[in-house]
């Protein structure tokens, strides 16, 4: 799904202007930039992405994944962690937070790619089938 | 004891025996010293002093030293209390309890010592957990720095505008990405020194063909890998090495070809093999490969070296290209257990 707009919540100023450039360069629209999880959530309220790619260790009181939680919880966005942490315990965290999706820093253009359709398929298909389930 | 414990001990959040736990081996610890006096009650042998020690054992390991002094007193006493009740003969008046006070001494120098032992694992493990804490920390910046240095020749290729610039400074990224891969392999491995390099060449060959065929060519990519291991700076070198010669053969092998394949071979043995073959025109009769010089060879022969490996190059009998490194076998490094992080 190209055309998505993706909100990019880092604190790495060189990483989210790298970011920006891929994304553009990959199809998608930057809705628009973050660098802490408080400041997060009012992004998400202000500009509506269809996703949100997020670091999990930032400044802003809570990290990204209790971040990850709110936004779903509040905007029913999906939210893709952008993080160099590859520990198994922080990835459990981050699946029990309903992350869509994991990418491990230093990024590949194609693996975030995959990363970012996959989830948005797979937010598409939650929103479908709860929509056939309120149908039925 | 371990095994015993992970049925027995109920651990609370900082891995201390929570009260449930200590009650329980008291409890067992009773229970067994009632056994072994009555067994020794009845068979009046001595050297049923040595089975006290497992009640002893017990409570001190999952109770503490003050129940494991408890548990010794009473085991002393109940042998003393048996060898009374069941000695018939006269003997000496004051040898039995001269015996249970030797016992009683015993069984609290192995309190102490395994009280000494378990405050030695405890403070092991707290080094342990520090020590693992700060390598996750530092495999996390080693991996940001990495992705800051990716991002900065993003920004880079920018401002260029041909084509073949834009493509060096990806092939850049791609090894950063590669290097970024291994630590990653290490880290998740648990195996800290140990990583597996025929999954990396994997990874890096499906990563490389994916992002650098060339336009209209239908590539098939075969790699047969077995596993290697061998430890992160050997990885790194050779990673890196399989990096130029993927992407050589990615550049020239296929040119202006509509299909082809590309087969990567890792071969286990002394010494190890890796190979990259194209399946190509081949090299051009005048290439000599030991006078042939470039940035891309030289760089392929510097690094082998470091790594005390040899370089072939040559036509393949089945036809294109065919790039070998042959490397030691080598264990992998274990890490000094005295480094200090």
């Amino acid at each position: 799904m190209t055309n998505a707009r993706i909100l990019i919540v880092e604190d790495e100023a060189i990483t989210v202007a790298a970011l920006k450039r891929e994304l553009t360069s990959l199809g998608y629209e930057v809705a628009g930039t973050s660098g802490a999880t408080d400041e997060a959530l009012k992004a998400v309220e202000l500009h509506k992405p269809d996703l949100v790619l997020m670091d999990i260790t930032l400044s802003g009181g809570i990290n990204g994944i209790i971040a990850a939680l709110a936004i779903r919880g509040n905007f029913h966005v999906p939210v893709v962690f952008l993080t160099a942490h590859a520990d198994e315990r922080t990835m459990k965290r981050a699946v029990n937070a309903g992350a869509f999706g994991y990418v491990l820093k230093p990024y590949s253009g194609a693996g975030l790619k995959a990363a970012i359709e996959t989830a948005l398929h797979k937010h598409h298909t939650e929103i479908e089938s709860r929509a056939s389930g309120l149908a039925c | 004891m371990n095994a015993l414990g992970a049925r027995l001990a109920i651990l609370d959040r900082s891995g201390k025996p929570t009260r449930i736990s200590r009650s329980v081996a008291t409890a067992l610890a009773l229970a067994l010293v009632a056994v072994i006096a009555w067994l020794d009650y009845f068979t009046g042998d001595f050297s049923l002093a040595v089975f006290y020690l497992a009640p002893v054992v017990v409570a001190t390991w999952y109770a503490g030293r003050s129940t494991g002094w408890f548990i010794g007193l009473l085991s002393a006493a109940a042998w003393l209390l048996a060898d009374q009740t069941a000695s018939h003969g006269g003997g000496e008046l004051l040898r039995p309890y001269w015996n249970a006070a030797m016992l009683a001494l015993t069984y609290g120098v192995v309190t102490h010592l395994l009280t000494a032992l378990a405050q030695l694992q405890a403070e092991l493990r707290k080094r342990i957990e520090v020590r693992t804490a700060s390598l996750t920390e530092v495999h996390h910046r080693v991996k940001n720095n990495l992705q800051i240095i990716s991002s900065f020749l993003t920004l880079e290729a920018e401002k260029l505008t041909n084509a073949a610039d834009k493509a060096v400074f990806s092939e850049c990224r791609d090894r950063i990405y590669s290097m970024a891969r291994l630590h990653e392999q290490l880290y998740s491995s648990g195996e800290l020194s140990d990583l597996d390099f025929g999954a990396h060449l994997r990874e890096m060959a499906e990563m490389l063909v994916h992002s650098h065929t060339p336009p209209g060519c239908s590539l098939a990519l075969e790699v047969r890998a077995d596993p290697v291991a061998m430890d992160l700076d050997t990885g790194v070198t050779l990673g890196l090495i399989a990096n130029e010669l993927l992407l050589n053969a990615l550049k020239h092998g296929f040119d202006g070809r509509s299909e082809g394949k590309l087969t990567v071979e890792l071969r286990a043995g002394n010494p190890n093999q890796m190979s990259v073959r194209d399946d190509g025109r081949g090299l051009p009769p005048e290439f000599d490969p030991r006078s042939e010089a470039g940035l891309g060879i030289d760089l392929v022969r510097g690094m082998a070296r470091q790594i005390g490996a040899e370089v072939k190059i040559e036509n393949a009998p089945e036809g294109g290209t065919r790039t070998t490194i042959l490397f030691p076998s080598l264990a992998p490094r274990r890490p000094d257990p005295t480094t200090k992080l």
